[in-house]
């Protein structure tokens, strides 16, 4: 039994944030250029969407296409995905599930069925394509008041379960909103929110952008942009979907501590050390006290602050190798 | 107020501030190294805060409910603060230990309250069967606002906007489903960061009072005048609820529902608004008194 | 998606024990008058405006308008056997807070469809939620009987208390507007409510604040909401009309 130890332990074990996926970018499939879009993004993850054809053979047509669009959408060091429908999940799994991709995302999720239902399948796919079990991720792009209703629910129907990634035009198109921002206040406000505490809740993530430009998912300046990022990342998002290439390279930089915040943990760690050593609880710096939780926070995001440029090194090698 | 019992010359003094309650902390005030000597220096802090008539609340660690509680639980403590309380079985767990202690030290088992605190997301998406753990009184604080909910949501501190909207909200509608009354839930900008300014004290205790709550934490002493005067009724509200009172009682005898006082409203809201005032103005007149009782004779004795 | 075609924008509370104040809506034109057996009727005309209701629903039958019943929860069972006749929607049954409430209150109203000839089904319950414990079980309330059409935010600055806050709205108002208006989306059930700021008082508002209210409401994905005075409903028709 420890009564004098050094090591406070962290609430859960689980690594904050849980993923680095600052920037995820959607190409087709059926994009000439998917391969080229896909490298010149620097996005973190590329969200593969695709067209099915019309006629009884789609699957098939999928089957041949999805390797080497997988490896194409590989070409700049991006995670990739699938994006996948709820009502039509097994048979689209069954098409677009080849090694290469980190996981799919599942649109149209209203309950804890559809994951459970998805996770089965992937289980099965992993299996017979070789790879790695349990190793595909379910990532829920919330987009029905259902999913908004059940989504502790779903956030816990399996451990495949990474992201929460909020479609707030459909969500509002869903909820009978309109997705014009006239309103004063975002009237997603605490539906955001929830989405946010629900993923973190189970060790997951949200990514989303603040409001207004969640609902104009315009092409706004770079200064616009930044303010927004920081916006979506005060309230817990780890990452956006960008509509935009030109989203992207301020997505990454703005969804982690910047290298001033990081500086300051540096000196925060120190300085609270030095403290301890002197059997001082509690430390100034510039008026503001340092104690464990400050510490705590210090370390934390430091550790984050870390993984975003090991993953930003990991794409420029990618991008060097190429 | 949280106060550090490891800290004697504040301990000694504490009492003196006229604090409603005094948190004896065991937890993040307190030095890692530290941690043991203050298990020892509860019982006698117990003795030394209460002296003007507050009352004690002790918050232990969660890595250490087992070890802490035999220190905490005494005579004279009204309630255990449990930090980053995540989910009904650490309630469980607290409340067997507790009602044990209780019964060897004299205490009628069941006194001693309980306070989920909600530092974590986790907290607060479990917060119903948090509250429902246990036939103990549970009473409901946080869901954001502090340094581990900040971390855990990956979010840099006093921002301009609410960016606890959802924990914060949902953890005060779950209290106020299960008839728990909660603590905070009103967001006040603090863009400075700092926990020791009167006036931000007082702009706090007005926007709770006038949202409602009745109950606020606090870090500085500079906090506790300001919060204690801010979130009473004042002398006007009191006389107000007594006419609403009368007023509506004549309605009712008439077998009405409604009608005006002043150009106001009366109706059967109001008359419970006006009753809850009452009840909660001779509730604060009675902590005063005491608080003015044990005062004067901790004083004399002095 | 999610539009109608008979949007029920406002919805006109007019005390059922006062027949000349009932006929105004004449002139007013709310797309819901509600005979109310509830707040705006005293206790000593609670008998009268029961007995009277019979008559006040066949006059009013001869317009256009749709016709709904509002019964006090503390004698919704009386109220609802006085208020079932031809020629009313349904009911409207303020601070449910269990689901047995609803399912019980659907028996009911399906006993005096028999009783009264009423064609089987046809008459709606409309949930306005007024408790936090009703707010719980929001979606299991909704989904407690078939005959459930609309979930709405009843008066709760005044039956929960919430005082205003900074921020010019009342605490948790729209953090409870939100998670009524998602369980009525799930469920395919119309949300009514309004963005009441703490200058109104119980929905009763201003006619600039009502269209405020009206019109923000419907850009977060209400469709209509009670008007407690005629005067609010001109304003609430024009906020929710918003293309």
């Amino acid at each position: 039994m420890h009564t004098s130890s050094e090591n406070i332990p962290l609430i859960g074990p689980k690594p904050m944030p849980k993923y680095i996926r600052r920037s995820l970018f959607p190409l087709s499939i059926d994009d000439p250029q998917l391969g080229e879009k896909a490298f010149s993004s620097w996005a973190d993850a590329i969200i593969l969407d695709f067209v099915k054809k019309p006629g009884r053979d789609w699957q098939e047509d999928l089957k041949s296409r999805m390797p080497a669009a997988i490896h194409q959408a590989a070409k700049g060091g991006a995670e990739v995905f699938v994006r996948i429908e709820r009502d039509v999940a097994a048979a689209e799994l069954d098409a677009t599930v080849f090694p290469g991709i980190s996981g799919v995302v599942l649109k149209g999720v209203t309950g804890p069925e559809d994951i459970k239902a998805a996770a089965q399948r992937l289980d099965a796919l992993e299996q017979s394509r070789g790879i790695a079990s349990g190793s595909l991720e379910i990532d829920v792009e919330v987009n029905t008041a259902g999913g908004v209703w059940n989504s502790l629910e779903i956030a816990r129907a399996s451990p495949r379960i990474g992201t929460f990634l909020v479609n707030e035009q459909e969500l509002c198109r869903n909820l009978g909103m309109q997705a014009a921002p006239t309103l004063e206040f975002d009237p997603l406000e605490y539906i955001k929110s929830q989405m946010i505490t629900v993923a973190i809740s189970v060790g997951g993530q949200a990514l989303g952008m603040s409001y207004p430009l969640s609902l104009t998912q315009g092409n706004v300046g770079a200064d616009a942009l930044k303010q927004a990022v920081r916006i979506a990342r005060d309230t817990g998002f780890k990452g956006a979907v960008c509509p935009h290439a030109a989203w992207i390279k301020v997505c990454n930089e703005g969804f982690r501590p910047s290298a001033e915040e990081a500086a300051y943990y540096v000196k925060v760690i120190e300085v609270f050390a030095e403290g301890l050593k002197r059997g001082m609880a509690s430390v100034p710096i510039d008026g503001k006290m340092i104690d464990v939780p400050v510490d705590l926070r210090a370390k934390v995001y430091l550790k984050w602050a870390h993984r975003a440029q090991a993953r930003d090194d990991e794409k420029a090698r990618a991008h060097a190798a190429a | 107020m949280f106060v550090t019992p490891t800290n004697p010359r504040f301990i000694d003094k504490a009492w003196t501030r006229g604090g409603d309650v005094y948190i004896l902390d065991m937890e993040d005030s307190i030095a890692p190294a530290e941690k043991a000597r203050c298990r020892t220096l509860i019982r006698e802090s117990i003795q030394k805060a209460n002296k003007g008539g507050a009352s004690i609340y002790v918050r232990i660690n969660k890595p250490f409910v087992d070890a802490d509680l035999p220190y905490a639980v005494w005579p004279g403590v009204d309630r255990i603060m449990l930090p980053k309380t995540e989910s009904a079985e650490e309630i469980r767990h607290a409340d067997e230990i507790i009602t044990r202690l209780e019964k060897e030290r004299g205490i009628p088992p069941g006194t001693i309250e309980l306070s989920a605190m909600i530092e974590s997301t986790l907290g607060a998406v479990n917060i119903y069967e948090i509250l429902t753990a246990s036939p103990r009184k549970i009473w409901s604080m946080g869901g954001g606002g502090g340094y581990d909910m900040a971390v855990n949501l990956g979010i840099e501190m006093f921002a301009s906007f609410d960016q606890y909207a959802f924990p914060i909200n949902y953890v005060a509608f779950a209290a106020m489903a299960l008839g728990i009354e909660a603590t905070g839930g009103v967001f006040v900008p603090n863009t400075s960061g700092r926990v020791d300014q009167g006036d931000q004290a007082a702009e706090q205790a007005k926007a709770l009072h006038a949202a409602g709550i009745h109950h606020a934490g606090a870090l500085h002493p500079a906090y506790i005048q300001p919060l204690v005067s801010g979130l009473s009724p004042t002398a006007d509200e009191i006389a107000w609820a007594k006419r609403v009172i009368d007023a509506f009682d004549e309605l009712a005898d008439a077998g009405e529902s409604v009608g005006e006082l002043d150009g106001k409203v009366i109706d059967k809201y109001e008359y419970e608004m006006a009753q809850s005032t009452l009840e909660w103005a001779a509730e604060c007149a009675a902590k005063d008194r005491y608080k003015e009782r044990a005062m004067k004779k901790a004083l004399a004795a002095a | 998606m999610a539009e109608i075609t008979n949007p029920r924008r406002s919805w006109m509370i007019v005390p059922a024990h006062d027949p000349a104040l009932v006929m105004r809506h004449e002139g007013i034109k709310p797309d819901v008058v509600v005979l109310d057996l509830e707040y705006s009727v005293p206790p000593k005309s609670k008998e009268a405006a029961r007995s009277g209701l019979a008559d006040l629903v066949k006059k009013i039958g001869e317009s256009q308008v749709d016709v709904f019943v509002r019964v006090d929860r503390d004698t919704r069972w009386a109220d609802v056997r006085a208020a079932m006749y031809r020629g009313i929607k349904g009911v409207i049954f303020p601070g449910p807070e269990e689901p047995a409430e609803v399912a019980e209150l659907g028996e009911l109203i399906a006993a005096m469809e028999r009783e009264r000839g009423v064609d089987p089904g046809v008459t709606e319950l409309v949930l306005m939620l007024e408790s936090a414990k009703g707010y719980w079980n929001a979606a299991a309330i909704a989904q407690a009987s078939p005959r459930v059409t609309a979930l709405g935010v009843g008066r709760i600055d005044l039956t929960m208390r919430l005082g205003p806050v900074p921020q010019d709205e009342f605490r948790l108002y729209r953090f409870l507007m939100t998670r009524a208006l998602v369980a009525a989306r799930m469920l395919g059930k119309q949300p009514l409510g309004a963005l009441w700021r703490p200058d109104s008082r119980g929905g009763v508002a201003t006619k600039e604040a009502s269209a405020k209210a009206a019109r923000e409401a419907r850009l977060m994905g209400f469709t209509g909401c009670v008007c407690a005075t005629p005067d609010q409903v001109a304003s609430v028709n024009d906020g929710f009309s918003l293309a």
